[in-house]
């Protein structure tokens, strides 16, 4: 009985993996197809469609583009999530479950909701549409992620070292400096890598406020989304690509440790 | 240092701390002397941590005084008190070696590096740690983390070493290891140990000052065996050791000598000096439970009675019997293994007891 509930679970997992992932799968086999449409029959395999994108200037651009941004993004919303998530885990205050409620919001609300919402603000507020705006809307976007890593790691470390800190002549800053982030540095490089791979992957948003520089998801809705060609394939599967590693670092970083972790309480 | 108490390290003045309704420290005065080893001993939330933490700065008080050689410091922040704390969490930091948790506050004083690795070195040697400075903590055992604990803090040359609990997360045999290590310490370095514990035996066994706290005030403060044998009032009766409380009413007072009516007979008990309790009065004594002693034939001791055995609860080297006596008081005498294996104590059996009248301790406050 026991063997066959174990098969079932199993198989159950295998399914649920496939379902998550087929598409992805779909997509990145056929960035390989000898074929200018992405569907079968299979045609061959070929590196052309990786060389045509790769050789594209305006590809190149948006890309080089989306890796500004995340990276500004994320050394933006990384202290900002970390600051605020080190404040709500010390001081007690009144509201602070319906004030992590609000910062918690953005990342919930419709993407389409939120890029209209911020297109009407920068109009309104008199701010060009631009990168610039592109990274200030990501940053609000991501900003309540690195919050949540920050908290779960904080909420792990014990409280009395950093007392123990002041307790042997750190003042309230040294401590934070030589005790809470040398803890903190894996959690905190996970919600930088977290962050980047949220920029580098939203497209709604930056759609609405992006001017004439665009970034490479916008590229791709903008170029593609009225004609099909394989080149679209060999996009997603290298930003997949970048994605996927940023988020198993980010997560290799955050759970990995979990045996010295434990050793802290 | 102010010049008429030279001797007072620590003074706390009516030191008042509440937290919302709750006064966890209510009304505390205490002169804490240079050079001794001061235990704070109570049941958890007596407030005893709350006093330690306010020493240390990392509480302040709702009301009253804390003075430092001399220097109010109720408003100085933990970082510039000078009065490290030995935590029963460690609370050691995880991303630094042991000589890195030691060193740490040097560094924050800015001592030379040089000067930092003597000191270190000379303090984990203090502990038993020589070779140990390159370890990393989670490869420590809870005594050795411990000990590392004791040396960041000892490692600043403290005047005042304050320990809260540093036992209460380690095994009883590594415990014991640590007391003597504790009191070899508090005689090499010669300061101030302020030590809160809510285990009697280490209380006893270590401080040569015992201040038993309850409900946030001082219930008693004395030497170990004043505390353990004349205990003020019903609380450090009952907290400390095993006592016995009677109440009753005095029918003849004789000399230092007071025969008491109770529920359970006539008792004679000393009367502490300054009591004066005369006839008719109603007061409550103490005694100990291995001051009663199972009866021999013909016995003429003044204080006798005679119960029940309910329970026998053996703690290897003494076993404590439970006596019922007629009315219902339930009665405890320890006994020797020795003396339990000749007397072949059964439970359900009867069994007469006496003690000595100077083993009965009349409580000044009831």
């Amino acid at each position: 009985m026991d063997r066959v509930l174990n098969v079932v679970l199993k198989s159950y997992l295998a399914l649920f993996f496939a379902f998550i992932f087929a598409p992805i799968v779909v997509l990145v086999l056929f960035a390989f197809n000898d074929s200018r449409f992405p569907s079968l029959p299979w045609s061959g395999f070929t590196l052309r469609w990786f060389e045509e994108v790769l050789s594209d200037p305006a590809v190149r651009d948006a890309a080089s583009n989306s890796i500004v941004v995340a990276l500004t993004v994320a050394a933006i919303a990384t202290p900002i999530g970390a600051m605020a998530a080190y404040f709500v885990s010390r001081w007690d205050f009144k509201g602070e479950g319906a004030y992590l409620g609000i910062v918690a919001a953005p990342p919930l609300l419709p993407l389409l909701v939120l890029a209209l919402a911020f297109s009407v603000f920068f109009r309104e507020a008199g701010f060009a549409a631009s990168l610039t705006t592109v990274t200030i809307a990501h940053v609000v976007l991501a900003a309540p992620f690195a919050l949540g890593i920050m908290r779960m790691r904080i909420s792990e470390m014990n409280v009395d070292t950093e007392q123990a800190a002041w307790n042997l002549g750190a003042g309230r800053w040294r401590t934070i400096a030589t005790v809470v982030l040398p803890q903190a540095i894996p959690a905190l490089a996970a919600a930088y890598l977290l962050s980047a791979a949220i920029s580098w992957d939203e497209a709604v948003i930056a759609w609405y406020v992006s001017g004439m520089d665009v970034t490479l998801p916008v590229h791709v809705w903008s170029e593609f989304s009225a004609k099909i060609s394989t080149a679209v394939n060999a996009i997603g599967a290298l930003s997949f690509a970048a994605s996927i590693s940023m988020i198993v670092v980010a997560e290799i970083l955050f759970f990995g440790l979990g045996k010295r972790r434990k050793h802290e309480q | 240092m102010t010049l008429n108490m030279p001797d007072v390290t620590i003074a706390l003045e009516n030191v008042v701390k509440r937290f919302g309704n709750v006064t966890a420290v209510d009304g505390v005065r205490l002169d804490i002397t240079r050079g001794e080893f001061l235990a704070v001993m109570g049941p958890s939330g007596c407030g005893k941590t709350t006093l330690l933490r306010m020493i240390a700065g990392l509480e302040q008080p709702t009301s009253g005084s804390i003075v430092i050689d001399g220097q109010r410091v109720n408003d100085v922040k933990p970082w510039r008190r000078g009065t490290p704390l030995v935590w029963q969490s460690f609370a050691l930091f995880p991303h630094l070696d042991v000589a890195g948790n030691v060193g740490f506050g040097l560094r924050m004083q800015r001592v030379p590096k040089a000067e930092r690795e003597r000191r270190v070195q000379k303090a984990l040697s203090m502990v038993s740690l020589d070779g140990y400075g390159k370890r990393r903590i989670d490869e420590l055992s809870g005594g050795q983390m411990q000990r590392v604990g004791i040396a960041r803090a000892t490692v600043l040359d403290p005047k005042v070493l304050l320990l809260d609990e540093p036992m209460g997360a380690l095994d009883a045999k590594i415990g014991r290891t640590m007391q003597g290590e504790l009191r070899r310490l508090h005689t090499e370095l010669g300061i101030t140990f302020v030590y809160v514990t809510h285990n009697q035996s280490e209380a006893l066994a270590l401080a040569s000052r015992i201040v038993v706290m309850d409900g946030g005030q001082i219930k008693q403060v004395g030497e170990p065996t004043d505390v353990y044998r004349r205990p003020q009032n019903r609380f450090v009766a009952e907290f400390v050791g095993t006592n016995n409380v009677f109440s009753g009413t005095v029918v003849r007072a004789s000399e230092n000598l007071l025969h008491i009516d109770t529920p359970q007979g006539v008792f004679t008990a000393l009367e502490p000096e300054q009591c004066h309790k005369t006839t008719g009065d109603r007061v409550s004594f103490a005694v100990n439970a291995d001051r009663v002693h199972t009866q021999d034939v013909g016995n003429e001791a003044p204080n006798k009675a005679h119960g029940t055995i309910r329970a026998i609860e053996t703690m290897g080297w003494a076993t404590t019997v439970s006596l019922e006596l007629p009315d219902g008081y339930e009665l405890r005498f320890s006994q020797s293994e020795r003396e339990m294996g000749m007397l072949q104590h059964k439970i359900g059996g009867e069994v007469g007891v006496y003690w000595e009248s100077e083993a009965a301790f009349v409580m000044p406050e009831g």
